[in-house]
């Protein structure tokens, strides 16, 4: 039986870059220039743009642990704050207690008030364990990286884990929705604009964008190629939706591509 | 390759975690990002009193769980069974996306060993609720 403790040293930079403190008081500063590429459709199908990340409780580095508070329900921001100072109150206490933390830990809050906020998040972490899921399958077909918010056009490199001695691969643009998805329904809509798919087109690799229907957790899969036409893409059909199946096609569609190409330079000035 | 397998576990069994405890519809979740705090997660529930109950939680993932037991170091547990707050084992099966619970409790402490073993509920359509009920009270 192998286990694996779960401890924070395990999520390196993709959850770093999620989990940096600064939501709240994005809502205030409206006017941030940072773009939000993961544009979340929320239940109203409103757009947000992703915010640059800001530190919080820089300069009480006493104040022990490093906690990122994130409510992921109806927020009554007072309690919340009355909790996080209660908290804050109990690390002091405990550091000067026989427990000794460390001065350079800080704690960070976060808080996210609306619940539309959250589905970002979860569409991330949504996308992530659709594209490792091997329930049916002897390993996992993909390794993906989430590249942070700031990364421009694409939110997730990911590897194929099966093919020997290459590491092929391709990119990823997280799209998540929260809007109404019925049985019936015929694709997933999605909010990627022109300028999303132009950029998505500058690579010069497999891209695909990726829908997340964040309540129901399903993840459906687009691809931007270049015979793709240079406008908006605001469905995703429902028969592309990344079951075992789907991931096995995509995964084969990405290894055909890298194998058919040459992949790596066979000269250099450099060498 | 057994580290990055092992990564991939604990990576994969972490997202989990956070999802399914988001699922149960919690006043906040926090995330220990320090090894130090000694725990994976800090959850808040309401409660009927119009509270919060604080949970600590410890994520423990795996591929392949046998007779719903998990054991863990003798000084772990005894941090999770005699803290302030409870402490919650939530054991994930990366394969299967399954997830067990137990509370960390001092009765298990009787057993001398240095490894504790813990048995497990499944965390199926009753556990949750169970579960549920449980951190809300």
């Amino acid at each position: 039986m192998c286990l694996v403790n779960c401890a924070a040293q395990l999520h390196a930079e993709a959850g770093a870059a999620r989990l940096r403190p600064g939501s709240r008081a994005a809502c205030v500063i409206a006017s941030a220039a940072a773009s939000r590429r993961l544009q979340f459709a929320t239940r109203f199908c409103k757009r947000h743009r992703r915010q640059p990340p800001r530190r919080f409780g820089f300069g009480t580095r006493a104040l022990a642990a490093q906690l990122s508070v994130r409510s992921v329900g109806q927020t009554n921001e007072n309690a919340l704050d009355t909790l996080t100072c209660e908290l804050r109150r109990y690390f002091v206490l405990r550091s000067q207690g026989a427990i000794a933390l460390s001065l350079r830990h800080r704690l960070t809050v976060m808080t996210l008030p609306e619940l539309r906020d959250v589905t970002g998040f979860r569409g991330e972490r949504i996308v992530e364990l659709c594209l490792t899921e091997y329930s049916s399958l002897a390993a996992p077909l993909f390794r993906p990286g989430f590249l942070g918010d700031k990364w421009p056009a694409i939110d997730f490199y990911v590897e194929l884990t099966t093919v020997p001695e290459k590491r092929l691969y391709f990119f990823g643009q997280a799209k998540a929705t929260s809007c109404v998805l019925s049985d019936d329904a015929d694709a997933l809509h999605i909010s990627a604009d022109r300028d999303d798919v132009e950029r998505l087109m500058e690579i010069p690799a497999p891209t695909y964008i990726l829908g997340v229907h964040e309540p129901s957790k399903r993840v459906f899969v687009r691809a931007v190629h270049s015979l793709t036409p240079k406008k908006a893409i605001t469905r995703i059909p429902v028969a592309y939706e990344l079951n075992i199946a789907n991931l096995v096609r995509l995964h084969d569609e990405v290894r055909a591509y890298w194998l058919s190409a040459a992949s790596k330079p066979t000269t250099s000035v450099f060498e | 390759m057994i580290n990055d397998q092992r990564q991939f576990i604990g990576r994969r069994g972490e997202l989990l975690a956070e999802l399914f405890l988001q699922d149960l519809r919690p006043r906040f979740v926090a995330r220990a990002d320090t090894l130090d705090v000694g725990v994976d997660f800090f959850v808040g529930f309401s409660n009927t009193r119009g509270g919060v109950n604080l949970v600590a939680v410890e994520v423990k993932a795996t591929e392949q769980l046998s007779k719903a037991r998990i054991g863990l170091a003798r000084k772990h547990y005894t941090l999770l069974a005699n803290s302030n707050v409870p402490g919650l084992i939530l054991v994930v099966d990366v394969k299967q996306s399954k997830y067990y619970f137990a509370f960390a409790d001092n009765a298990n402490m009787l057993d001398s060993r240095e490894t504790i073993w813990v048995q497990l509920l499944e965390a199926d359509e009753d556990g949750r609720s169970a579960l549920l009920k449980q951190l809300s009270e």
